[in-house]
C-alpha cells in the first residue's frame, strides 16, 4: 500500500470516527453522553499515564492522585472563589505540573518496583490529606458546586449542558493527544523512549535522563490535572471516596487494556474501564460478584491480547499483511502465537 | 509535505461540516417543559402546608406514573462495607410485592429500581441522574447515607422530584424552606445523642465521654447534640475522635480513646464501623458504657460483633425488635412475620429489626400515596409533611409519625434507650418523646 492511500484511508477513517464522535451527544440521553463525557476525562488522564509509563517506563500508581488534585483546585476556585471555570483549568494544570515534577525530582532515584510503591504512597495519602483538610476541601462528605456557579452550556450555542460539556472535553481531548503524538514523534520523544528502552545508552548518546525523567513526570502530571478539573464540571461535585488507590489502579489498567506506548491505547482503555461495569450492572450481575467480574473479564482479555487492544489490532494488522504478501515475513514483526511477549 | 498538508485540509473540512451536519439535528428529550401549576393535595384532606412549584426548572408532577403503575428508584451500598444497608430493601420490597398483589394503591402497581452507590456520594448523583433520567422514577424513596442525600438534594430540589423517607436521621433534613423536596424518616442523630444524655443524666451523672464519630454531618449530628445536650451538667467530653468512612478500620482511633480516663463512650458510628468500633473497645480492654447509633442496631450490624463485644451496648429504639419475644403476639408483628414469609422474606431476615425497618417504609410510604389522592410528585410530598398521630408497620406502641410542614419536619421523634442482651434490645425506661423539639438539639 503506497503511502499516500494508507494517508487517504487513514483520513477516511478519522473523519468518520470524527463524525461520528461528533453526532453522538446529540442522539443520546443526556446520563449517557454523561458515561461519555467520564470515557473522555479518563481517556485524557489515561494519556498522561501513558506518556510517563508507557514511553518512558517509570510506573505510577498515583495519578488518581493528580487527578485529585486537578477537580479539587478547580472545585475550590469555583465554588469558593468564583473563578471561571476555564482559569481554574489553567490553575489546576499548574498545581499538577509542580507536585508532579516534585514527585519526580526523588523519582530520579528509584525505579520499577520501589517507583511503584512511592506513587502508591502518593495515592494512599490522598484521600486522608482531603479528609485532614475537611474544611477546605469538604472531606468524605465532598464538595458541592451549587447551581448558579455550574458549567453550563452559554445560551448561543443552543446545546444542552452535558452535549456543550461533551464538544468541550472532545476538544481538550483532540488536542492534548494530538499534541502527546507530536511529542512522541519528535526528537523529545525519541529521547524520552530511549530513555525508557536503555537509560545507559541514551546517557552516552547525549540525552539528559534526569531532566527529562523529571519533566516527563510533571507533563504527565499537569496532562492528569487537566482531566481532573474538567471531570469536576461534569460531576460539579467531589468527594475523598471517589480519588483513592482504586481510581489510581483504574488509570493503570486503561493503559495496559489499551495498550501501552501507543497513542489511541489509552481512550480505548478508559472507554473499556468506564464502560464494562456499566454493562455488567445493565446485564444484572450481582453487585457484590461485580468487581470480581470485571476483573476477571480484565484477566481473560490481557490473556488474549497480552499487548493491550492496540496490540492486538497491531499483530492482526501485520498478520493481515503477511498473509497478503505471502512472502518471507517482515524483518520487525513477531509470530503470531498468541503468548509473544510484548515490551 | 504539500500533499499531506493537502489531505489535512480535507479531514479539518469534512470534521467541520459534520459538526455542523450534527448541531443541526436535535435530540429528543422525555421530559416535558416546565408550566405545572400548583394544585393542593387531594381530595378530602386539607394541605395545611404547599410546598410552591412555581420556581422549578422543569417541575413534570406525574412522571414516572401511569394508569396501572408508579415507578419508584432508590439508591443504596449494595457491596462493600456498608452493604447491611441493602437488608433494608428486602423489608419494603416484600411490602410492596404484599401491596401490588392486593391490587396496588388504588389499582397502580409499585415498580421499584434500586441501583448500588457503595456509599459514595458521587455514585449516588450518578444512580439518580440514570433513575430520572433513563427509568423516568416518579420519586426516590428511602435514599440511605447522610453524604450521599446531600450530595443529590440539590438537583432533585430543583426539578421538584421528592427525596422521601431518607434513611439518615440527620438534622439536615429538617431544611424545609430552601428544600421543601427532602424529608428524612427515622430519629434525627441529635435527638440520640439527646436521650443518650438524659440516660447519663439519670443513671451516670459525672461521666466521663469519649466519642468516636464519622468524619461527616453525619457523625457531627451526635457530637453537637451531646455537647447541647450535657451543657450545664457534670457529664464531660474527654477525647473526640474522628474516622472517614473509607477507612479500613477504627483500632488506632479507639486505642487513643481507650487510653484516656474516659468511662463512657459514644460511637457515632455507622455500617461495618459499628462492630468493628465494638470489637476494637474489647481488644482494648476497656469497659465503659457504650452508646452506638441507631443505625447500627440491626442484628447483622451490631450482632457481628465478637461474642460480649456487644453486651450491654445502648442504644435508641423506635421499632418493635422481631427477636424480642415480647413482641411476639403483636398484631403488626405478626403480620410483618406471616406476610413478609409470603412476600420473600428468608427466615433469618425476619428477625433483623432492619429489615423490619425496611418494611415499616414501605408501609408509610404506601399510606402516603393512599392519602396523597391524586397522585402528584407534590400532592405526596405535600402529604409526607402532614401526619397526625399515624400507626404504621413496626413503630413501637405509644410511637407515632407525627409531621407539620416547616414547623416539624420530622417524621419520628420518640425513642426508647434499649440495651443489647446479645440477642436482642431489651427496652430500658419509658418512651422519650421530642416531639417538635428536634430543633432544639440542632447544634449551632
Amino acid at each position: 500500500m503506497t503511502d499516500r492511500r494508507r494517508f487517504a484511508v487513514k483520513a477516511i477513517v478519522v473523519v468518520v470516527v470524527g463524525a461520528v464522535l461528533l453526532y453522538l451527544p446529540q442522539q443520546l440521553a443526556s446520563f449517557e453522553v454523561g458515561n461519555l463525557n467520564k470515557v473522555i476525562c479518563f481517556a485524557i488522564a489515561a494519556l498522561g499515564l501513558n506518556l510517563l509509563t508507557g514511553y518512558n517506563g517509570q510506573i505510577s500508581i498515583g495519578h488518581g492522585a493528580f487527578f485529585g488534585i486537578g477537580a479539587y483546585t478547580s472545585v475550590i476556585l469555583v465554588a469558593d472563589h468564583g473563578w471561571p471555570h476555564f482559569a481554574t483549568i489553567a490553575a489546576a494544570a499548574a498545581i499538577a505540573f509542580v507536585v508532579g515534577v516534585l514527585i519526580g525530582l526523588p523519582a530520579l532515584r528509584i525505579e520499577g518496583l520501589y517507583l511503584a510503591l512511592v506513587t502508591l504512597a502518593l495515592a494512599t495519602v490522598f484521600p486522608q490529606l482531603i479528609s485532614r483538610f475537611s474544611d477546605l476541601t469538604g472531606g468524605s462528605q465532598g464538595k458541592n458546586v451549587r447551581l448558579p456557579d455550574r458549567f453550563t452550556a452559554p445560551d448561543w450555542t443552543g446545546l444542552e449542558n452535558d452535549q456543550w460539556k461533551y464538544y468541550v472535553f472532545l476538544a481538550f481531548a483532540a488536542v492534548a493527544f494530538l499534541l502527546v503524538r507530536n511529542l512522541v514523534h519528535s526528537r523529545a520523544g525519541r529521547a524520552i523512549i530511549s530513555i525508557r528502552d536503555n537509560e545507559t545508552a541514551a546517557e552516552t548518546l547525549g540525552v539528559h535522563s534526569a531532566a527529562y525523567k523529571v519533566a516527563t513526570f510533571g507533563v504527565s502530571a499537569m496532562i492528569a490535572g487537566i482531566a481532573g478539573a474538567l471531570y469536576s464540571f461534569e460531576t460539579s461535585f467531589v468527594s475523598a471516596g471517589e480519588f483513592t488507590i482504586n481510581l489510581s489502579i483504574t488509570f493503570l489498567v486503561a493503559v495496559v487494556v489499551g495498550g501501552a506506548a501507543t497513542i489511541i491505547g489509552p481512550a480505548v482503555g478508559a472507554f473499556l474501564v468506564v464502560y464494562i461495569p456499566i454493562w455488567l450492572d445493565d446485564a444484572g450481575a450481582d453487585p457484590q460478584l461485580s468487581p470480581v467480574l470485571f476483573g476477571a473479564s480484565l484477566i481473560l482479555l490481557m490473556m488474549a491480547a497480552p499487548g493491550g487492544i492496540l496490540g492486538l489490532y497491531r499483530r492482526l494488522v501485520g498478520w493481515g499483511s503477511r498473509r497478503m504478501k505471502k512472502g518471507a515475513p517482515p524483518p520487525t514483526q513477531s509470530t503470531p502465537d498468541a503468548l509473544a511477549s510484548v515490551t | 509535505m504539500r500533499t499531506r498538508n493537502r489531505w489535512m485540509g480535507v479531514v479539518a473540512i469534512s470534521l467541520v461540516l459534520s459538526l455542523a451536519a450534527a448541531a443541526c439535528g436535535g435530540r429528543d428529550d422525555d421530559d416535558t417543559s416546565s408550566g405545572g401549576t400548583g394544585g393542593t393535595a387531594g381530595d378530602g384532606s386539607e394541605a395545611a402546608f404547599s410546598i410552591d412549584t412555581d420556581n422549578c426548572s422543569s417541575y413534570n408532577p406525574t412522571q414516572g406514573v401511569t394508569d396501572n403503575t408508579i415507578k419508584i428508584g432508590s439508591s443504596f451500598p449494595q457491596s462493600g462495607l456498608f452493604s447491611a444497608f441493602a437488608k433494608i430493601s428486602v423489608g419494603y420490597a416484600a411490602y410492596f410485592d404484599y401491596i401490588n398483589d392486593q391490587g396496588g394503591v388504588n389499582g397502580r402497581q409499585i415498580e421499584l429500581i434500586t441501583k448500588n452507590d457503595e456509599y459514595l456520594p458521587d455514585r449516588t448523583k450518578q444512580n439518580v441522574n440514570e433513575l430520572v433520567q433513563s427509568d423516568g422514577v416518579f420519586a426516590l424513596f428511602n435514599v440511605v447515607g447522610t453524604p450521599n442525600n446531600l450530595a443529590i438534594r440539590d438537583d432533585l430540589g430543583d426539578q421538584c422530584i421528592p427525596d422521601i423517607y431518607t434513611a439518615t436521621g440527620s438534622q439536615l433534613w429538617g431544611e424545609t424552606e430552601a428544600y421543601p423536596w427532602v424529608i428524612g424518616s427515622i430519629p434525627t442523630y441529635p435527638t440520640e445523642a439527646a436521650i443518650f444524655a438524659d440516660w447519663l443524666k439519670a443513671n451516670k451523672p459525672t461521666a466521663k465521654v469519649a466519642i468516636l464519630s464519622q468524619n461527616d454531618d453525619f457523625g457531627q449530628g451526635y457530637v453537637e447534640g451531646l455537647k447541647a445536650a450535657i451543657d450545664g451538667t457534670e457529664i464531660s467530653i474527654v477525647n473526640e475522635q474522628t474516622y472517614n468512612p473509607d477507612d479500613p478500620d477504627v483500632k488506632s482511633q479507639i486505642t487513643t480513646l481507650s487510653s484516656t480516663d474516659a468511662d463512657t463512650a459514644l460511637l457515632a458510628t455507622t455500617g461495618a464501623k459499628c462492630f468493628q468500633a465494638l470489637n476494637a473497645v474489647r481488644e482494648a480492654n476497656w469497659s465503659p458504657t457504650i452508646y452506638i447509633s441507631g443505625t447500627c442496631t440491626s442484628s447483622t450490624i451490631v450482632g457481628l460483633a465478637q461474642p460480649g463485644a456487644n453486651d450491654g451496648v445502648l442504644s435508641s429504639i423506635y421499632l418493635m425488635d422481631p427477636a424480642d419475644p415480647q413482641w411476639d403476639s403483636n398484631a403488626a408483628m405478626q403480620e410483618f412475620q406471616t406476610l413478609g414469609a409470603q412476600h420473600g422474606i428468608a427466615g433469618e431476615d425476619l428477625q433483623n429489626g432492619i429489615v423490619g425497618y425496611g418494611w415499616t417504609m414501605g408501609a408509610l410510604f404506601v399510606e402516603t400515596l393512599k392519602r396523597a389522592g391524586d397522585i402528584t410528585r407534590q400532592s405526596v410530598m405535600e402529604t409526607a409533611y402532614t401526619w397526625d398521630a399515624l400507626e404504621v408497620g413496626l413503630l413501637l406502641p405509644g410511637i407515632t409519625i407525627n409531621t407539620s410542614g416547616a414547623d416539624d419536619p420530622f417524621p419520628i421523634e420518640q425513642m426508647q434507650i434499649g440495651q443489647y442482651n446479645g440477642q436482642f434490645w431489651e427496652l430500658q425506661g419509658d418512651i422519650v418523646s421530642f416531639e417538635g423539639e428536634t430543633s432544639d438539639y440542632i447544634g449551632g
